[in-house]
């Protein structure tokens, strides 16, 4: 039976890490791009269209704020992660001609 | 029964083994773009352990070796646990290449490899750990057979086309490469792919971009099943359909078909599920001019479907066949 040895797990670790930051960074462009839409037809009403810039400024804000705090938190736990499995030995690679079922490579 | 059970899946791969060589199928590249340790660096292996080229190795892992030796290499996403089956339910587990090693000689080897890059570039890497393992053989081989599983043909054209290029010792060894479910002309499902993520593209609409985006981020090696005419690196031979198939050897392309009528709808539509048939060698000059040479030979495998090419006792006795009377 073989498992991950550490050089895979700390992989996984990095590929998390990446895939977080790549899901908040596609969640952030999409979350924007429909919100801007919503605004770009307030904005075309007289009346509404000032008070809606201003809420979309501050909207915009207030979005770009929470990714960057789950960028922020995703790289500091990867970091400690990191730093946590560098505490590890990786295990010695076994010799060729250890058990394997009959008639199997 | 359980105990056979037991060793299969310990032989085949633990799931771990399975998920890092799916993994690597469908983000093989950027793993290796960011030096991931998840990523498989190509290698054959032994016992499912990684077989170093040298002397000693060698020996170590084939206590009786041959002059005659047959290398597996499997498809896209997967490792050589595709290989394992069981010709009775009460038989342990065996594959193409311990049985041709137990009726015909052959020692067989095993190549592990990340089949998320390009095409070329595995088959370059193969040409060269062909070229290494071979000098390092306790024996002078004198016959070498290659078997190619899907992406894992394309692989062998390509180490064959480099491996001529460098003037490998090899490659004048090479008696027979079998081709099973190979998408020689392009796989259908990948052309598919590409036209989705286009259209995706094209759609204004931020949700459908990003769609398109994440489906984009596929693998080359992926990427490379759409046309058969990315074996080589280089932009001179850019029109890969002209890449040669090796004169002197014989080349098997076996085919499976989703249903037992081969002439039907379905199999010509979908062949064996992920691969068509391969087109008359008139539309491809590479397979005609083999063709003409009488060195190709084409074999339908009726009901047997992509995966079942690489592990089916009916592909087997074809394969044993030819070996024994070519």
């Amino acid at each position: 039976m073989s498992r991950l040895t550490l050089k895979q797990i700390q992989g996984l670790q990095q590929l998390i890490q990446d895939g977080v930051e790549a899901g908040a960074n596609a969640t952030e462009e999409v979350h924007q791009a429909i919100a801007s839409q919503v605004y770009a037809v307030l904005g075309h009403i007289p009346g509404i269209a000032r008070p809606a810039g201003l809420v979309e400024r501050v909207q915009h804000t207030l979005t770009r704020g929470v990714y960057r705090t789950v960028r922020a938190v995703n790289l500091t736990v990867g970091q400690v992660a990191a730093r946590a499995l560098e505490q590890f030995d990786e295990q010695p690679v076994r010799e060729p001609g250890g058990a394997s079922p009959r008639g199997l490579p | 029964m359980s105990g056979h059970r037991k060793n299969d899946s310990a032989y085949a791969g633990h799931w771990t083994d399975w998920s890092v060589s799916v993994l690597n199928g469908v983000l093989g590249d950027y793993l290796c773009e960011r030096d991931n340790g998840l990523a498989i660096e190509q290698m054959f292996y032994h016992r499912n352990r990684p077989l170093a080229t040298t002397t000693e190795s060698l020996r170590a892992a084939y206590p009786h070796p041959t002059a005659k030796l047959c290398i597996l290499l499997h498809g896209l996403a997967c490792n050589e646990g595709v290989w394992v089956f069981r010709r009775t339910q009460d038989e342990p587990a065996r594959c193409y290449g311990t049985l041709l090693q137990q009726e015909l000689g052959y020692t067989p080897f095993f190549l592990r490899y990340n089949t998320g890059l390009p095409i070329a570039v595995n088959g370059r890497r193969f040409a060269g750990l062909l070229e290494e393992m071979l000098a390092c053989y306790p024996v002078a081989v004198e016959e070498i057979v290659l078997l190619g599983h899907s992406m894992g043909g394309l692989v062998v054209r390509s180490a064959c086309h480099y491996g001529t290029r460098m003037k490998h010792g090899w490659v004048n060894k090479v008696r027979h490469a079998f081709y099973l479910g190979t998408p020689h002309d392009g796989a259908d499902l990948e052309v598919l792919g590409a036209l989705a993520t286009s259209l995706l593209q094209t759609v204004p609409h931020p949700l459908t971009r990003v769609i398109a985006k994440v489906l984009n981020r596929r693998s080359r090696g992926i990427k490379d099943l759409r046309r058969s005419d990315r074996l080589c690196e280089d932009a001179a031979s850019d029109d890969g359909s002209a890449t040669p198939w090796i004169p002197g050897a014989w080349h098997h392309l076996f085919v499976g078909t989703l249903t037992d009528d081969p002439q039907g709808v379905a199999s010509q539509l979908f062949g064996d599920g992920l691969v068509r048939p391969p087109r008359s060698p008139a539309r491809n000059p590479a397979a005609a001019e083999q063709a003409e040479s009488r060195r190709v030979h084409v074999t339908v495998f009726p009901g047997v479907h992509h995966m079942g090419l690489a592990n089916d006792p009916g592909v087997y006795e074809h394969i044993k066949l030819h070996c024994m009377t070519e």
